[in-house]
Formats: C-alpha cells, structure tokens, sequence
C-alpha cells in the first residue's frame, strides 16, 4: 500500500504538531506557574506566615494557569468573547450549583484575614478538637491527639463557634477542691498557697487565686486556680494534684467521698 | 538611680575540643517561673526574682551562687517613674569573675521614655566599674546589639479579681 506523503503531511500539520504543541504549552504553564507560585509562597511566608502565604500563592497559581488557558484560546483563533457570551449563562448555572464550594472558598478567604489561628494552633469546634494542620482554600484539617484528620468546612468555621486553646502563652489553670467538713477552711486555704508556691511551674504573677467557694453537700469546696505556661499546663496539673495529694495526706486532711447508708427495715 | 540585682547562675558543663560541645546546663537554684505583662498581650514568660535593690555593695549578701549585675534605670521623661517589676535580660548578659570569686554581670542600663515606649535597653562591653580587673568567665547566650528596646519597666502588676 502507497502511503500518500501529502496526506501525511497535512494530518501532522492540522492535528498532531498542534496537539503536542498544545500540550507542551499547557505543561509549561503549569510548570512556570507552580515555580512562580513556589517563589511566592517562600517570599510570603515569613511576612505574612504560613496559611497566608498558601492561600496567596495557590491563588496566584490558579489565575496564571487560567492565563495560559486563555492565550491558548486565543491563539487557537478562537473568539473570546462570544466563549464569555456562553459563560456567563454557564456561570450561573455553575453559580447555583456550588454555592457551597463558593461560600467555603470566601469563608476561608475572611479566615485567611482575620486569623482567628495559625498552623499548629489547637483549636475546638463543632466538637471537634485538634491541631490546624493546614488552611486550604475550601477547608481546613486538623490533626486530633490521637493523630486522625479531621476535614472541617471553612464555611462551617466562620460561622460556628470556635475555641482557640493556643492563642496565648499562658493559661490559668483551674482545680476545684473538696475537703470534708470537720477540715479548717484557713488551714486548708494557707496549705494550698504553700504547695503552690513551692511548685516552680506555677507562676508567681499573675498571682495565684486561692477561695473558699461554699458548702457542698458533703465537703466545703475551693477553688485553686494559677497561672501556668500553656506548654506545661498536664504536667504541671499532674504534678500540682500530686503534690496536694501528699500534703492532704501528711496534714490529715480528709478528701471527702459520697457515702450512702443502707437501713435494713426489718427490725423497724 | 543605680543599685545591684544579685542573679543565680547556671552551670554549664562542656568538653573542649576543637569546637566547644556543651554537656548539660543546670541551675544553681530552682526559680518560679513568672509572666512579664498582661495575659491577653505582649509579654514574657521569666524566672521570678525579689530584690532589695541595694544601692551600696558592702550591703549585698546573698552572692554565693550568684552574678552580681549593676542595674542603672535611667528617666529620660520629666514624668515620675514608679514601677513594680523590671524585667532583666539575662540573655544578653556576660559572667565575669573577681580574684575573690566574686561573679559579676556586665552592666544593664535600662532608659524610660514613657508609659508608652519601649524602653532602652543597653549593656556594657567590658566588666562593670566595680569590678575593673575581673576576668571573663562566660559570653552572653545572645550578643546584644545596639539600639535594642523592649517593654522591660511595667508600673503595676496584672490583677485577676476572678
């Protein structure tokens, strides 16, 4: 079979150099973008921190990467304006349907600005507790304590409450007591000052709160709270819980449980 | 106004060879940790220490263990200055000792420039006045630079009622 060269030429010409053309022009501007965007997140980073810099940088991206779609069009001789024509009917259409990719896109936008916490922050919403492990354009992960991921909707962070457990570096750490009633509240009080201040951890300024709260039903109930490096907050509850513990003990002074008393109504 | 604040040291234990390699670092007493500031701002988390701000060297006692460093707090405003807590940074601080064994600080100079500012913060290159001929022991874990400024003078101390 003669292969007809002419045939072959025009088939190379009109199609497959255009194709690979086409391609090696999408792969540069993706490439060129990605680069670009890398420069980008690395110059922003240490200005504006991490979940800043990604959203800038990612952004940046997507709209090279759209430019380079469109000279591609253009290019192709394709009328721009009239493909803007049908869009915007499109665009409503695909409006109506994601508006909910649409909101947590905006929604992680305002958190992006307002920063209520940073990568590495801990955080609690929805029920949901745990590390910010990224800030992504439509939601936000976290790393819980028992290292699952937990994807949370940027909408669902803007408009629900949040807790940010990390935002100081310093928290008050609080321990109610409960010391049986046959107890000295003075003595007790002057005890719990002593055992805190002879605990490193707990910090001197601001001072440390020491009341008597009130009369429960089995016990009269205190109220301890200190000051502590956020960093140390378990360890320096452990250790403080410990240490009254052994003073209560070496003082005589009782922890009170709930007892119950049982008559028997037989002999009544 | 000039007085001396005694500071306990820490010791290090490090082998020489060609690069120094540091072993451990302990302290020679166990302070309570302390916050510098407000809880909501700007602050530091700093070892608490209470001096008597003796103005007069034969009246320190308290110096075994401890790098004597002489403070001097500067007003440079035409307002009076009253504060309740400095915050010293030690970091910025060399060791030096006398042929008595004596330790010393390089001096601290703290400015106030109002309520408002930061103050200056500067430290002296040499060994203080008091201690001409004492030797280096140790160079500051952080060089100071010039022009330094921070919130080291607080007028009154936070207060939680609740």
């Amino acid at each position: 079979m003669k292969m007809d060269i002419s045939k072959l030429n025009v088939l190379l010409a009109d199609y497959v150099l255009p194709f690979f053309g086409i391609c090696a022009w999408l792969i540069f501007g993706v490439w060129v973008s990605s680069f670009l965007a890398r420069l980008l997140y690395n110059g922003l980073s240490h200005r504006l921190g991490a979940d800043k810099a990604r959203a800038f940088s990612k952004t940046f991206k997507y709209l090279l990467i759209l430019l380079f779609i469109v000279s591609l069009i253009r290019g192709a001789g394709v009328d721009i304006t009239a493909i803007l024509g049908a869009a915007g009917v499109a665009g409503v259409a695909i409006g109506f349907a994601s508006q909910t990719s649409l909101s947590n896109l905006i929604s992680g936008l305002f958190l992006v600005l307002e920063r209520p916490f940073k990568i590495g922050d801990r955080i609690e919403v929805d029920g949901s507790d745990g590390y910010v492990h990224s800030i992504e354009l439509l939601s936000t992960y976290l790393r819980t304590f028992d290292n699952r991921m937990i994807r949370v909707p940027n909408e669902m962070l803007a408009k629900s409450k949040l807790i940010n457990y990390t935002r100081y570096p310093i928290r008050r750490l609080d321990i109610d007591l409960s010391v049986s009633f046959n107890g000295d509240a003075a003595r007790v009080m002057r005890i719990l000052r002593e055992v805190v201040v002879a605990n490193p951890s707990c910090f001197n300024e601001p001072e440390p709160l020491i009341f008597f709260k009130g009369f429960g039903d089995y016990s009269m109930q205190f109220l301890l709270a200190v000051w502590v490096d956020r960093t140390e907050l378990m360890a320096t509850r452990t250790s403080l819980l410990k240490d009254l513990k052994e003073r209560f003990d070496r003082e005589r002074i009782d922890l009170p449980y709930q007892r119950m008393l049982v008559k028997d109504d037989k002999n009544a | 106004m000039s007085f001396f604040v005694t500071i306990p040291v820490w010791v290090r234990v490090q082998v020489d060879l060609p690069n120094h390699v540091t072993l451990c670092e302990f302290p020679t007493r166990v302070l309570s940790k302390t916050w510098f500031g407000h809880p909501s701002e700007d602050g530091e988390i700093c070892y608490a220490l209470t001096t008597r701000a003796r103005q007069e060297q034969a009246e320190l006692t308290d110096v075994v263990g401890r790098a004597i460093c002489p403070l001097l707090l500067e007003n440079n405003t035409h307002e009076a200055l009253a504060f309740a807590q400095l915050l010293l940074s030690v970091r910025h601080m060399s060791v030096y000792q006398t042929g008595d064994g004596r330790l010393w600080t390089n001096e601290c100079r703290l400015g106030y420039t109002g309520s408002f500012y930061p103050a200056s913060l500067t430290f002296g290159r040499t060994s203080p006045e008091q201690a001409k001929d004492a030797q280096l022991v140790s160079e500051p874990r952080e060089a100071p630079t010039s022009g330094l400024t921070a919130r080291v003078i607080a007028n009154a101390i936070f207060k939680q009622q609740f």
